[in-house]
């Protein structure tokens, strides 16, 4: 069988003159059995020749190497495998996206949880308080106290209907106390607070206890 | 990844990293958020017009400040609030090492740096806000033996919650109240084995009594009978309500008084119960109209 295939292979591979290969042919017609072999072989190499040659992909070598069988590991040699075992990631678009959401998730979170932790405005969790002040003359009305830290800025109070000015503001409970800013100059106590404690310096700041 | 097993593992593993790494990020996000702070306020300092020495005083105060312990946010708030106000850069200085006396001694410093800050804010001359401050730090010194022999002998109160009446015990020292009227509460406290909180509560409302009119003795006195008949801080609140409604009825202060210790000797002025006049209860977002026309209000 060597020696038929050698005949076989030696027609197929060309490098011979055309009357040793002329010679080489009679002899596989003469022989059915090699006639057969020689007829599927040639099928074969012209399939080769002319089909479409696919591209590999680049984590071929990777998954036949994979699917060969071993010696299957425990649970922290599985754990480490899939910490350290290099591989070729492929990802698709669901994938990505998943990954990208997580992270800008995880990004978004920190930086939330992050704004000025010393400002009570922004912890989250606490109670909507609604301040409001009569002030129809006013072009601008802020509320500044010990929750914003005095900012003159931080709490722009909403120009509403008949002259007054209100704004929402979720706090943590507990004792604050506050004055209005109207028009970035004065300041104006609440004249309706529930009390009111003297700021140190001669006025009085209006007093505001958040309760859970 | 081309294989199930391992696409399975996936989301697990970015989950798990996300849930251990968020508290470890947040923290640091919001300290590089005061960090960001600082950096502004140094920032601030830099382009300042402020001569060299001047900009490197306030710079070391406020390291100093935060290595005492102060928060970021409020050094940074100090030294930019400062510098708009023109406060100088040896006042500015002068606060922040303030502050930072009050942490190396182990005091509370919130209400010292809540009063600088507003009185930057209000546009308070910067010596006014310093002898303020400096006499806050030195009644800050001089309460807390007062909440330490209390707690000693009666209700022990977490820190927060004796950093909170030692701040409480220092504004009632700031309207003059004696030493004794304040020690007396808190005997009152402690045998009714009552909790710090209310013994700030007592306290607290005994200031607001003398910083709204009332004299020193009435003002212990109506709290000390408040404190012998069991009242709770809702009642001292409700007390505290009841006066201010009245001086908004333009009561005179004594009037209020002797009102007060009437509807007291017929068991009222408990949880609320005695609210009087023009404002409506206006609880935290309650809803409702907070305030008639010409007058502010929280609705």
């Amino acid at each position: 069988m060597k020696k038929e295939q050698g005949i076989i292979d030696q027609v197929l591979d060309g490098g011979m003159d055309p009357e040793q290969r002329l010679a080489l042919l009679q002899v596989i017609e003469s022989d059915a059995e090699l006639k057969d072999d020689y007829d599927s072989t040639a099928r074969a190499l012209h399939a080769v020749k002319t089909g479409e040659r696919l591209p590999a992909s680049a984590s071929f070598t990777n998954d036949v190497m994979r699917r060969l069988p071993r010696a299957k590991p425990g649970l922290g040699g599985r754990i480490r495998e899939f910490l350290f075992r290099g591989r070729v990631l492929q990802w698709n678009m669901a994938t990505a996206a998943g990954a990208v959401m997580i992270a800008a998730l995880a990004v978004i979170v920190a930086l939330r949880g992050g704004e000025a932790p010393d400002s009570a405005l922004q912890e989250g969790g606490g109670v909507i308080v609604t301040i409001n002040l009569y002030a129809p003359d006013a072009e601008k009305v802020a509320v500044a106290g010990t929750f914003n830290k005095w900012k003159t800025d931080a709490n722009v109070l909403r120009k509403g209907e008949n002259g007054y000015w209100t704004i929402s503001i979720p706090l943590q409970p507990g004792d604050y106390t506050y004055m209005f800013v109207v028009d970035g100059q004065a300041w104006v106590t609440d004249p309706n607070a529930e009390a009111y404690r003297d700021d140190g310096f001669g006025n009085k700041n209006a007093v505001l206890r958040v309760k859970t | 990844m081309t294989r199930g097993k391992d696409r399975s593992l996936l989301f697990p593993f970015l989950l798990a990293l996300f849930l251990v790494a968020s508290p470890v990020l947040m923290p640091q996000a919001r300290a590089g958020e005061q960090g960001g702070q600082m950096t502004g306020a140094r920032l601030a300092v830099e382009q300042s017009t402020l001569a060299r020495d001047e900009k490197l005083l306030i710079l070391t105060a406020g390291d100093r400040a935060v290595a005492a312990g102060v928060p970021q946010d409020d050094a940074a708030i100090i030294i930019s609030r400062g510098l708009e106000r023109g406060a100088g850069a040896g006042r500015t200085a002068a606060f922040l090492d303030r502050a930072a006396r009050l942490r190396e001694q182990d005091l509370p410093v919130r209400l010292v740096l809540d009063r600088i800050e507003q009185g930057l804010s209000k546009g308070v001359p910067p010596e006014r806000i310093a002898t303020v401050v400096e006499r806050l730090s030195g009644n800050l010194v001089n309460a807390r033996p007062l909440v330490q022999k209390m707690e000693k002998a009666g209700p022990a109160g977490s820190g927060s919650a004796s950093e909170h009446a030692i701040e409480t015990v220092a504004r009632a020292l700031e309207k003059s109240i004696p030493h004794d009227a304040i020690a007396r509460i808190g005997e009152q406290v402690r045998e009714q084995k009552g909790s710090i909180a209310l013994f700030g509560r007592a306290v607290d409302t005994m200031t607001t009594f003398v910083g709204n009119g009332m004299a020193a003795n009435d003002a212990s006195r109506l709290v000390h009978t408040a404190m012998d008949r069991g009242y709770s801080e809702r009642d001292l609140e409700t007390m505290e309500r009841y006066m201010v409604d009245e001086l908004r009825q333009n009561r005179p202060v004594g009037d209020v008084v002797s009102g007060m210790e009437t509807r007291m000797e017929r068991g009222g002025m408990r949880g609320g119960m005695e609210r009087q006049g023009g404002a409506g209860p206006r609880g935290p977002g309650s809803g409702g109209s907070g305030a008639g026309p010409g007058m502010g209000g929280r609705r």
